[in-house]
């Protein structure tokens, strides 16, 4: 356990040396408040509070910009020690492949926690200001910074997956730029085509196309968001494409949960057969 | 004397099929300054990587101060530090950063009277606060030894320590070498500069397509593998060498104005007294005369240039 908190701790303070939390927080603060002080005005006359108002924005945006910094933080961790060739000399220490991995995940882990609660937290203090909010809107908000950090948790797991199948750095940006591009904007996108499409009678099923909008983490995290809270539920439409209430919080979480553990379990197994 | 490595049998077939070491046996004493030369490709690294855990054997094992490498890695990777080939830090941190971030990879509470004595012990003292980016290749390579050193080991590996080093640092270096073999760290090293290895080593063992062709005391391998050869500088030129001189295997060169005899300085009699004798019976004269050993570089070379 020692090792898997020095590794983490180390992490830590790479992503401290180099900016990339002060960097995180500081975009994420600022497109929060951004959407804090303008994304009021679409609620028209749902009457959501504030929070609400901010709760969905911000889980618009951390669709497009968690798994964003996630990747960025995560597909050099293992190609780009490899290629410096830390890696060897890492793995003559008294340690595990997995606790390298777990140490990692750990660290970068906490990077996106503090990255997450310090931005939206702006957004957070500037509702509190506005004074009418409830105590659902804050179990909203705090549930949105929870989602957050696990959608983030997906993202790394899979940038470690790409950092792992190849050898070099360049090649793991690009499957880390793929699979944003695939589950972030491509999915979507593609299911949206199947819903216009149907005209309203879904060919597929509406419970294969619930299975299907499930499946992707980025919009298993939008439902759990969207339909976690009711004053969410107020100023969004999307929950009713994925059956609304239906899915309740505890299957999106699940999902996302299976995307975090699987691509973390094949990186491992797969960094254990690694012959360097 | 138990040895502190012990490697049996050893053999390792990479996934592309090529085997890098073949059923290699060796014994590395406590204390000592173990040389391991090979060319390129001949498997020094890869006995090394087993050794330290980063490459699975195929066949065989080893076993540190009597700890099995797998079932014991713990143990055994805790006694060894290691100094890369390649020059393998992180760039952008600080000196003091990477040498403490080693030691907590081992387990070991901080210490920073020790990691500030070996700092000053590697001359990077002044330069703890620095990037090492910043640092020249030399001090780059010093951070490594730092890293090596940051958890106390008892064995040391220094695989080509001094490559593209500078004579000066290289010869700092190897102080720094032999002080921590006084203080009764094992040495393991490989370099392509034999004449160190001929200067610094205990011991020396050649390995060459994967198969370890030479153990031995260096002193004993230059007492037996170490010719001398003595050159007589000849007054007038001779177009060949006489039948009675045959029985000594001499050799004309320059155009024979030189006479070359090799001889074994552990022969009894080496020959040179009789050689001279009957040099002036057959009326040769000579001028001048220097005696050359062969050197380990060449003793090296005759090794592993000779046929499997």
């Amino acid at each position: 356990m020692k090792i898997v908190l020095v590794i983490a701790h180390k992490e830590i303070c790479d992503a401290l040396r180099n900016r990339w939390v002060a960097a995180s927080a500081l975009l994420l603060a600022a497109l929060s408040l951004t959407l804090a002080l303008l994304g009021t005005a679409p609620a028209g006359s749902a009457k959501a509070s504030m929070l609400a108002v901010t709760n969905v924005s911000l889980a618009s945006l951390s669709v497009y910009l968690v798994p964003l910094i996630a990747l960025m933080l995560s597909f050099d961790a293992l190609a780009g020690e490899f290629e410096r060739g830390t890696m060897l000399l890492l793995l003559t220490y008294p340690v595990q492949r997995w606790q390298v991995l777990v140490g990692k995940f750990c660290g970068h882990l906490c990077v996106l926690f503090v990255a997450i609660v310090c931005g939206y937290g702006c957004a957070a203090l500037l509702a509190a200001v506005s004074g009418d909010n409830g105590v659902d809107e804050w179990f909203g908000f705090g549930s949105l910074i929870g989602s957050s950090v696990l959608l983030g948790a997906v993202f790394l797991a899979l940038g470690y997956l790409a950092s792992m199948v190849v050898r070099e750095r360049a090649t793991a940006a690009g499957i880390a730029i793929g699979l944003w591009i695939v589950l972030v904007v491509l999915y979507d996108l593609v299911l949206l085509g199947v819903l216009l499409s149907s005209q309203g009678s879904l060919a597929i099923g509406e419970q294969a196309f619930q299975v299907l909008l499930l499946a992707n983490p980025t919009d298993a995290y939008r439902l759990f968001n969207l339909a976690g809270s009711h004053g969410a539920t107020l100023v969004s439409g999307l929950t009713e494409a994925g059956g609304g209430a239906a899915t309740g919080t505890l299957l999106p979480l699940s999902v996302m949960t299976v995307w975090v553990l699987t691509p973390l379990v094949a990186t491992s197994l797969l960094f254990r057969r690694r012959e360097l | 004397m138990q040895s502190i490595i012990a490697v049996s049998e050893l053999s390792k077939v990479y996934a592309s099929g090529f085997q890098a070491l073949k059923s290699i046996d060796l014994d590395i004493r406590p204390g000592e300054i173990f040389a391991l030369l090979g060319p390129n490709g001949a498997g020094k690294t890869t006995l090394i990587s087993i050794i330290c855990g980063i490459v699975n054997a195929s066949t065989g094992g080893v076993t540190v101060a009597g700890h099995d490498i797998r079932r014991d890695y713990r143990v055994t990777r805790a006694m060894i530090g290691l100094v890369p080939q390649e020059l393998t830090t992180d760039a952008f941190e600080s000196v003091w950063n990477t040498v403490s971030f080693s030691r907590g990879l081992f387990g070991k509470p901080a210490n920073p009277r020790y990691i500030e004595k070996v700092l000053k012990t590697l001359s990077l003292w002044d330069k703890k606060d620095d990037r090492i980016m910043t640092l020249s290749g030399g001090m780059k390579r010093r951070v490594l030894i730092a890293k090596a050193l940051s958890h106390e080991p008892r064995i040391l590996f220094l695989d080509e320590p001094t490559a593209g080093v500078d004579v000066e640092l290289r010869q700092a270096m190897w102080e720094v070498v032999r002080s921590l073999r006084d203080s009764g760290v094992t040495i393991i090293l490989t370099t392509h500069y034999i004449e160190e290895a001929e200067d610094m080593a205990d011991r020396i063992g050649v390995i060459n397509n994967g198969e370890l062709i030479l153990v031995e005391d260096k002193n004993e391998l230059m007492r037996k593998l170490g010719r001398k050869q003595l050159t007589l500088q000849l007054h007038d030129p001779l177009d060949t060498i006489p039948d009675k001189l045959s029985a000594y295997g001499l050799e004309l060169a320059a155009g024979g104005v030189e006479l070359i005899y090799t001889y074994d300085t552990q022969g009894e009699p080496t020959g040179i007294t009789a050689l001279l004798g009957e040099l002036q019976q057959a009326g040769i004269r000579f001028k001048d005369l220097n005696t050359t050993q062969r050197s380990l570089q060449e003793i090296f070379v005759s090794l592993v240039k000779k046929p499997a």
